[in-house]
C-alpha cells in the first residue's frame, strides 16, 4: 500500500507540474506567472528590508512557546465546533472507484490518506515560510520542516475530531472513549490558563478595556508556565517548539519529539476510524449522492417574489440572483463573514483603545463603509464570474450581451451598495459621539455624497469584474475549486491592480466636473457642494456603465464555452 | 426551410471537428444525426444553437441567421443538450418561469401543467436539481424547450438517464411535436430509435457528412438491400466497420 501511496503521490506532482509548466505556453499563464513572480521576490525583498533580518534563527520569538501552545490548544478546542468535515476522511469519486474494490483495509486507506496529503501541506508550509521575514537558508528550511509536522499534526488531528463528532449513540462505547482525550486534553489545557488569567484580570477592576486585553494576554503567558497547564499544554508546546529552536541542534532534538507525537497521533486516528461505523457505504453516499452534496447548499425555501411573465429581461436576473442569495444555506459562508466582523470589530478595538462604545461602533463601521465599497465585489461574485459555469445555457437565450451583463450584475451590486449605505448610515449615526472638529453639517454633507457616490463605484467595479470575466473568461476559475500556482496568483493580481485601475479610470470624467462644480459653487452653498458633485459623478459613471456593458455585451455575443477553463 | 446548414466548418485550433457540412430539415421532419464518436455531432448542434460560432459555412434557423440575427434565431429554437444544465437554486417550476420571461412566453403556467405531466414532472415542480436524478434533471430540460413550442427541436443525446418508460414517452413526445409542425434534429447513439422515429439520417465521420437520406435509400446505396435491414448494419457498413462473417 505504501509503495502505491507514493506511487500515486509521485505522479500527481509529476503531472501537475507538467500541466502547470505547459500552459505557461499561453500568454495569459505566462504573463500571469512573471506578475506572480514579481510580485513574491519583491515582497521577499521588501519584507526582509523592512524587518532588517539579517540571519540567525527565529530564535528572537522562543519567549512565545506557551503562548503559541496555548493558541494551538484553543485552535484544538475549537475545532470541534468547525461545521465541516476533514478532508483526510472523505474521498474523491475516482478513490472511491479504484481503492474501495481493492483487497485493502480501512487502516490502510486512511494510511494512504495521510501520505496523500503530504504535498499539500508541504506546499502551504513552503508559501508561509516565503511569506514570512526569516534571515538564513538554514532558518527557512527549519521553519519549513517546523511548520509541515505542525499542520500534518494539525490535519491528522482535525481528522480525529471528525471521527468524534460523527460518533452517535450506535457507536461502541470504545470509540468514545478513544476520541474523548482529543477533546478533553485541548480544553483542559485552555481553561488551566485562562481561569487564573480571569482571576488575575478581576483583581483589576480600574483597567480599561484594552487594559483588560492586555493583562489577560499576559495572565495565559505566566499561567502558561504553571506546573499543571505545562503538564496540559505539553504535546501542543511540543508540536510548536521546533519553531522556536534558535540553534540546528536544539532544532533537531525538538523536531523528534514533535514528529514522535505526529506518528502517535496519526495511529491514534487509524486505531479510532477502526472503531467508527462511518464504512465504505456512508463514505460513498457523501461523496456520490447529488441530493447529499447539493442540499447542503441551497434550501427552496419560498421568497416571496414571483417572477413575471414580462418585463425586462434584466429583472428575470435580479430575481435569480435573490433567489440564490436566499437560498444559501452554506455555514462556511455565515462562518467567513462572522470572522470577518470579528476582525473588524478586534482591529477597530485596538485602534480606538475603549474610547468608548459608540466610537468603537463608529469606526467600525467607518472602516466597514469602506471594505464593502472596495472589496465586497471582488468577494460576491454572484455575476457573470459564477454564471460562466452555465454558459452554455445562457448562450441559448434571446437576450442581448448588454442586458445580460447589465443583469448579471444587478442583484450583487444592490447587495454590496446596500451593506455599504447601512455601513456608512451608522458611521454617520455615532460620529454624534466622536470629538472631530469637522462641524455636523459638514459631516451630514460628506455622508449624503457618500450614499449618493456608492452604487457608481459600486457598479464601475463589477462592470470590471463582469468585463474581464467576458474578455479573459479563462482568467476565472469556476466552481469550488480555484486554480493554484504562481501563474494563477499573479492573475490573481493582475485582476485585482485591473479592477482598482478600472474603478479610477471610470471616477475621473466626473472627478474632473466636480473639481470645477466645487470651484464655481462653493463659496455659495458651502459643503452642499460635496452631494451635489457626488451626484453628478454617480450620474457620469452610470453612463460609463451603461456604454461598458453594451461594448462588453458585443463581447459576450461573441463568446465561446470553448474559451472558459473548467476546473480540473 | 427550418434548418439549413451550409458548408459549415468548424475548427478548434488545428483540428477541424466539422468541414463542409450542409443539410436541410423541414418542418414536419425528424433528421437523426448519428456517428461515431468524435464525429462532430455535438459540435454541430452547438454551432446550430448559437453557442459555437462556425468558422465558416452558415447556419439559418427559420430564415434567421445565427451569426448575423442571432437573437431572432434563439427565439426560433431549443437546444436540448445532453448533459443538463440547470441552476442549482432554482426550482423546477422556476425554470419554467425563468424561461418564460425570457422568451416571452405570456401563458407559462397554462403550458406547463400539461407538459410536466407529459414528462411525469407533476409533484417535482418544487424540487431544486440537487433533489432530482439525472433522467429528472433532462426531463426539465426538455420541458424548458418544449414549453415555449419552438418551431426548430435540436435534442443532442435525450435519452441519456432515462428509464425505459421514459425512453418510450420522450419517443412519443418527439413524434408529436414534428407532427405538429416542429422541425427536429436529433443526435443519439439509439441507432434502433434512430430507426423508428426518424424521417431521414444524416451520418458524420471525422467531422463530414457521409450520407443523407432515408433508411431505405441508405440501405440501397451500401448495397444492403433486404427489407429488415437495420441502421445500425447500414452505419457499420457506411463507416467500415462492418465486418465479413467469421471474421467478427
Amino acid at each position: 500500500m505504501l509503495s502505491a501511496s507514493l506511487y500515486v503521490v509521485r505522479c500527481t506532482a509529476r503531472n501537475r507540474m507538467r500541466a502547470r509548466l505547459r500552459r505557461l505556453r499561453e500568454p495569459r499563464y505566462l504573463v500571469g506567472a512573471i506578475a506572480g513572480f514579481a510580485y513574491l521576490i519583491f515582497t521577499l525583498v521588501l519584507r526582509q528590508r523592512a524587518y532588517g533580518v539579517t540571519g540567525g534563527g527565529s530564535g528572537g520569538l522562543a519567549g512565545g512557546a506557551g503562548l503559541a501552545a496555548v493558541a494551538l490548544a484553543a485552535v484544538a478546542l475549537g475545532s470541534w465546533a468547525m461545521p465541516f468535515r476533514s478532508a483526510l476522511l472523505e474521498f474523491s469519486s475516482a478513490e472511491i472507484g479504484f481503492l474501495f474494490p481493492a483487497p485493502l483495509t480501512r487502516a490502510q486507506l486512511v494510511l494512504y490518506k495521510i501520505i496523500r496529503s503530504q504535498t499539500t501541506v508541504l506546499t502551504a508550509a513552503l508559501i508561509m515560510v516565503l511569506a514570512y521575514p526569516i534571515g538564513s537558508i538554514v532558518a527557512r528550511l527549519r521553519a519549513l520542516v517546523a511548520l509541515w509536522v505542525l499542520l500534518m499534526a494539525a490535519r491528522v488531528f482535525f481528522g480525529l475530531v471528525s471521527v468524534g463528532r460523527r460518533a452517535s449513540a450506535s457507536d461502541p462505547m470504545l470509540l468514545r472513549g478513544v476520541v474523548a482525550p482529543a477533546l478533553f486534553v485541548p480544553a483542559a489545557g485552555v481553561l488551566s490558563v485562562l481561569v487564573p488569567a480571569l482571576s488575575r484580570v478581576a483583581g483589576r477592576p480600574d483597567a480599561d478595556l484594552f487594559g483588560v486585553v492586555a493583562e489577560l494576554v499576559s495572565g495565559v503567558h505566566a499561567a502558561s508556565g504553571a506546573s499543571l497547564s505545562a503538564w496540559l499544554l505539553w504535546p501542543f508546546k511540543v508540536l510548536v517548539q521546533p519553531l522556536f529552536a534558535s540553534t540546528s541542534g536544539e532544532f533537531l532534538l525538538e523536531f523528534g519529539s514533535a514528529l514522535a507525537l505526529y506518528v502517535a497521533l496519526a495511529l491514534w486516528l487509524v486505531v479510532a476510524d477502526s472503531y467508527s461505523t462511518d464504512d465504505h457505504g456512508a463514505v460513498i453516499e457523501r461523496t456520490t449522492t447529488p441530493s447529499a452534496t447539493v442540499r447542503r447548499s441551497y434550501v427552496a425555501r419560498r421568497v416571496g417574489w414571483r417572477l413575471g411573465a414580462a418585463g425586462w429581461p434584466e429583472e428575470a436576473f435580479l430575481w435569480k440572483g435573490f433567489l440564490q442569495t436566499f437560498r444559501t444555506v452554506d455555514r462556511q459562508v455565515l462562518i467567513r463573514a462572522a470572522l470577518l466582523l470579528a476582525w473588524l470589530i478586534v482591529t477597530t478595538f485596538f485602534v480606538t483603545r475603549s474610547q468608548g462604545i459608540v466610537l468603537l461602533v463608529g469606526v467600525a463601521a467607518t472602516w466597514g463603509s469602506i471594505f464593502s465599497l472596495l472589496m465586497l465585489p471582488q468577494v460576491m461574485r454572484m455575476d457573470m464570474r459564477q454564471d460562466l459555469e452555465h454558459l452554455e445555457l445562457l448562450r441559448t437565450w434571446p437576450v442581448r450581451g448588454g442586458a445580460v451583463l447589465r443583469g448579471e450584475m444587478l442583484w450583487p451590486s444592490l447587495t454590496v451598495i446596500g451593506i455599504a449605505w447601512v455601513f456608512g448610515t451608522i458611521a454617520m449615526l455615532t460620529s454624534v459621539a466622536s470629538s472631530s472638529r469637522i462641524p455636523m453639517p459638514d459631516r451630514v454633507a460628506a455622508w449624503m455624497a457618500f450614499l449618493a457616490l456608492a452604487p457608481g463605484i459600486v457598479a464601475a467595479q463589477y462592470t470590471v469584474h463582469n468585463g474581464i470575466a467576458v474578455v479573459f473568461p479563462g482568467w476565472i476559475p469556476l466552481g469550488p475549486s480555484r486554480p493554484r500556482g504562481v501563474d494563477a496568483a499573479g492573475q490573481r493580481l493582475i485582476l485585482l491592480l485591473g479592477t482598482w485601475v478600472g474603478l479610477l479610470v471610470a471616477l475621473v470624467p466626473g472627478a474632473i466636473v466636480v473639481a470645477g462644480l466645487s470651484w464655481v459653487a462653493r463659496p455659495f452653498i458651502g459643503s452642499l457642494v460635496l452631494p451635489i458633485g457626488a451626484v453628478v459623478t454617480m450620474t457620469i459613471v452610470m453612463g460609463e456603465v451603461w456604454v461598458a456593458t453594451e461594448v462588453l455585451g458585443r463581447v459576450y455575443d461573441r463568446l465561446e464555452i470553448t474559451s472558459i477553463e473548467r476546473p480540473d | 426551410m427550418s434548418i439549413s446548414v451550409e458548408g459549415l466548418r468548424r475548427t478548434y485550433g488545428d483540428l477541424t471537428a466539422v468541414q463542409y457540412l450542409s443539410f436541410k430539415v423541414s418542418p414536419g421532419e425528424i433528421v437523426g444525426l448519428i456517428g461515431p464518436n468524435g464525429a462532430g455531432k455535438t459540435t454541430t448542434l452547438r454551432a446550430l444553437a448559437g453557442i459555437l460560432r462556425p468558422t465558416a459555412g452558415r447556419v439559418l434557423i427559420g430564415g434567421f441567421d445565427i451569426v448575423e440575427q442571432p437573437l431572432d434565431a434563439r427565439r426560433q429554437l431549443a437546444f436540448m443538450p445532453d448533459e443538463p444544465h440547470l441552476f442549482e437554486y432554482l426550482t423546477v417550476e422556476e425554470h419554467l418561469r425563468l424561461i418564460g420571461r425570457l422568451y416571452g412566453v405570456a401563458d407559462v403556467d397554462a403550458r406547463a401543467q400539461p407538459l410536466l405531466e407529459e414528462l411525469e414532472l407533476v409533484g417535482k415542480q418544487q424540487a431544486l436539481p440537487g433533489e432530482l436524478s439525472r433522467g429528472m434533471k433532462q426531463k426539465v430540460v426538455i420541458a424548458c424547450g418544449l414549453v415555449r413550442n419552438p418551431p426548430v427541436l435540436l435534442f443532442d443525446e435525450p435519452l441519456t438517464g432515462l428509464d425505459p418508460i421514459g425512453i418510450r414517452r420522450m419517443r412519443d413526445t418527439i413524434v408529436r411535436r414534428a407532427r405538429n409542425g416542429a422541425a427536429v434534429l436529433l443526435s443519439s447513439h439509439m441507432l434502433p430509435l434512430v430507426q423508428e422515429v426518424c424521417t431521414r439520417v444524416v451520418i458524420m465521420y471525422r467531422g463530414r457528412k457521409f450520407a443523407d437520406g432515408t433508411v431505405q435509400e441508405l440501405a440501397e446505396r451500401v448495397e444492403l438491400h433486404q427489407a429488415d435491414s437495420t441502421l445500425e448494419e447500414i452505419f457499420l457498413r457506411i463507416t467500415g466497420h462492418d465486418a465479413p462473417a467469421g471474421e467478427a
